[in-house]
């Protein structure tokens, strides 16, 4: 009988042990990872004409061999081919759209010998930019320009709002918002000119933006305002493109939603800034995007993670983090904060903030909106993220200092060897969430958090995780926050979650 | 034999599994969490050196918790005054019993001789992880005080950047009065 027992014990641990190495080695986010979105981005649908086919086949080579898809920002869109177009440097870009609407970004693919460099550059992107503090309005009226034609090749857009005052100085007309209106003239004005010496004289392109004054002063009388001469400005730029004859008309079939893979980008400024309706995204009028739009899903989290382990310099980041968190000298944390940029190496830009030494904790001042937080526990401290760290989360949030909601990122290494990412998996919780951490009394969170669910510095790991886990799904009705749970290499992230019985599950994305 | 020493590890692996050994309930709106070990740490506490003198009154009640549609924990709850000479530098004790206007919120969940929860410290408008831990060996009895900032990240935008000292000293030992 005693020997009968010993075998059911060994049994119930055997089952047990199983199903916990079983969960962890093969429940990886790779499993998750779905293919549709390449499928969807190489969508022949809209590559109609020969060269837009030649592009389409030249770059779907390429991302074979590299893969430069799922690396995208997410909620890129997916291409119209046949609205690409070639630059007098040889870039071919190539307008990205989610809604068929209007443009998301534009793809810029450069060929060299036989392969490609691509570069993404998300229209908000383009917002930051025309919207820094330190302004480069050469640069920032550039690629407006090339976004307004590109909008306007691409869906025979002709108005554009909500542009910096800063910007075009030859216009001085200002709207009651405090930025500038401008429409295309109209068709003709967007066409082939001749001019300039090379390469052909048809391939020069000028785009034309009006400016209509309506002060109903003389001579501009109430009888005479709208587009009296006197009361329009006209700015225009002009480059070299060859648009390859790859045919005008319907933008092409529908693109399908969703984005490629990746950190980044955002869905709402990206698809409505610069729209002269009114902006979709509320805000302050120039599309400056309040950070949660409710209406548009979340980017898949697995598959946004499982690009972000994909990306080499973000991993040599989290190894710089544990390797500061495991030095025995080092009593501070540290972090990085970082910002998806396609042209910067890498693509991103990031910035190291420091804690105070002994203080196990990060004063971080952000002054522009942020892709992720990465930082680390050093020694002694929890084995996940405080409650001051998902405090955080939700006051960048709050503060409008993430790029994008949808795709943000925190990230803790500790001394304990774990690490975990957290995404926010769904915004209107996360919103509500948000709100009522830094609106009430922090401190009965603070004593929730230790106190009762015993998340402590001197708890086992797997304590701290399933409690953590009962923290996020029922603090406050949950916080719409997903916990991934990351190998030392940071190179597979497994999405966890409770089930019914409160047990540490692998949970993948919906 | 080798069945016999995979014993403990299957028994470990299955407690380790096993939400019951490591989760914490998380409380329902409106439940009550008693607690009825924090008695030794109730009263008048004082700490003086030099000039400095610190008091500190502890107690025990029930304490509305306003999370998840709102819970009640016992929880020792704390008021201080902090003078040098006589002149008051900062003080909570015009609100003493008044638990909306406690200066500290503490429990013993980890450690039944030691309580850890956030102190407010009122001059620079922050709270910290204070650890109370009492010595009831000595007489009269002891309680020492470790004050440290809560482990985490702070955001802000521009503004003022983060403070991390305390108003009161960080390491003290009360006696009981």
């Amino acid at each position: 009988m005693f020997k009968k027992g010993i075998h059911v014990l060994v049994l119930i641990g055997l089952i047990a042990i199983t199903k916990f190495t079983s969960c962890k080695k093969s429940d990886t986010l790779k499993n998750y990872k779905s293919e549709s979105t390449v499928e969807k981005f190489f969508n022949t649908k809209t590559a109609t004409t020969e060269e837009s086919k030649t592009i389409f086949s030249n770059l779907k080579t390429e991302n074979e061999r590299t893969g430069f898809v799922s690396d995208l920002p997410v909620n890129a869109g997916y291409p119209i081919w046949n609205k690409a177009i070639t630059t007098s440097n040889g870039d071919i870009i190539i307008p990205l759209t989610i809604n068929n609407q209007n443009l998301v970004a534009l793809l810029i693919a450069h060929q060299t010998g036989s392969s490609y460099s691509i570069k993404c550059y998300t229209k908000y992107q383009l917002y930051n930019l025309c919207h820094n503090s330190n302004l480069n309005t050469k640069a920032s009226e550039e690629k407006l320009f090339i976004f307004f034609y590109m909008e306007n090749r691409a869906f025979g857009t002709t108005k554009f709002s909500h542009i910096p005052a800063g910007l075009f100085a030859d216009i001085k007309k200002i709207d009651a918002d405090g930025k500038k209106t401008f429409t295309i003239r109209d068709n003709s004005s967007n066409q082939n000119f001749s001019g300039g010496s090379s390469p052909t004289p048809d391939s020069y392109i000028t785009i034309c933006l009006v400016s209509i004054h309506c002060v109903n002063t003389e001579p501009c009388t109430a009888l005479f305002c709208d587009r009296c001469p006197q009361c329009e400005t006209t700015v225009c730029w002009t480059n070299w493109v060859d648009d390859g004859g790859v045919g005008e008309g319907d933008p092409g079939g529908d693109p399908g939603p969703g984005g490629g893979g990746g950190g980044g980008g955002d869905p709402c400024p990206g698809s409505s800034w610069y729209n002269p309706t009114p902006n979709p995204c509320g805000g302050n009028g120039d599309g400056d995007p309040p950070p949660v739009e409710d209406s548009i899903p979340v980017p898949n989290p697995c598959e946004q993670v499982d690009s972000l382990a994909r990306r080499q310099g973000i991993r040599d980041l989290m190894d710089t983090l544990k390797l500061k968190a495991n030095d025995p000298n080092d009593s501070a944390e540290h972090s990085y904060v970082y910002l998806n940029q396609a042209n910067a190496p890498n693509g991103f830009i990031s910035t190291s903030i420091d804690g105070n030494p002994g203080s196990a904790g990060i004063d971080i001042d952000v002054y522009v909106p942020i892709d992720g937080f990465l930082h680390d526990h050093y020694a002694g401290l929890l084995s996940i993220f405080s409650a001051d760290d998902v405090w955080t989360i939700c006051q960048l949030y709050n503060v409008n200092r993430m790029v994008n909601v949808r795709t943000f990122t925190g990230f803790v290494t500790t001394a304990k060897g774990t690490q975990y990412m957290l995404k926010v998996s769904d915004t209107t919780k996360f919103k509500n969430f948000a709100q009522k951490v830094t609106s009430g009394d922090f401190d009965l969170y603070r004593y929730t958090y230790s106190e009762i669910l015993n998340i402590r510095k001197n708890a086992s790991n797997a304590s701290n995780e399933v409690n953590f886990l009962r923290y996020l799904k029922k603090t406050d009705g949950g916080s719409g926050l997903k916990l991934f749970r990351g190998n030392a290499t940071f190179t597979e992230w497994t999405p966890i979650g409770l089930d019914v019985n409160d047990n540490v599950v692998v949970e993948p994305c919906n | 034999m080798k069945k016999l020493k995979l014993i403990p590890i299957a028994i470990l692996a299955f407690f380790f599994t096993s939400c019951k050994v490591l989760c914490q309930n998380y409380p329902a709106a409106g439940q009550y969490i008693t607690n009825n070990t924090m008695g030794a740490f109730q009263g008048t506490w004082q700490w003086v050196s030099g000039v400095d003198t610190v008091q500190i009154f502890l107690t025990v009640k029930k304490v509305y918790i306003d999370i998840n549609g709102g819970y009640y924990s016992d929880a020792i709850v704390g008021w201080h005054i902090y003078k040098k000479f006589k002149t008051v530098v900062e003080s909570s004790y015009q609100y003493l019993n008044n638990v909306n206007q406690r200066t500290y919120l503490g429990g013993n969940s980890n450690n039944i001789t030691q309580l850890s929860g956030p102190f407010k410290d009122i001059t620079k408008s922050k709270s910290g992880e204070l650890e109370l831990s009492i010595n009831t060996t000595v007489t009269p009895n002891q309680l020492i005080w470790k004050l440290r900032n809560f482990e985490g990240a702070r955001v802000r935008s521009g503004g003022t950047p983060y403070d991390w000292g305390f108003t009161l000293p960080t390491d003290m030992v009360f006696i009981k009065q």
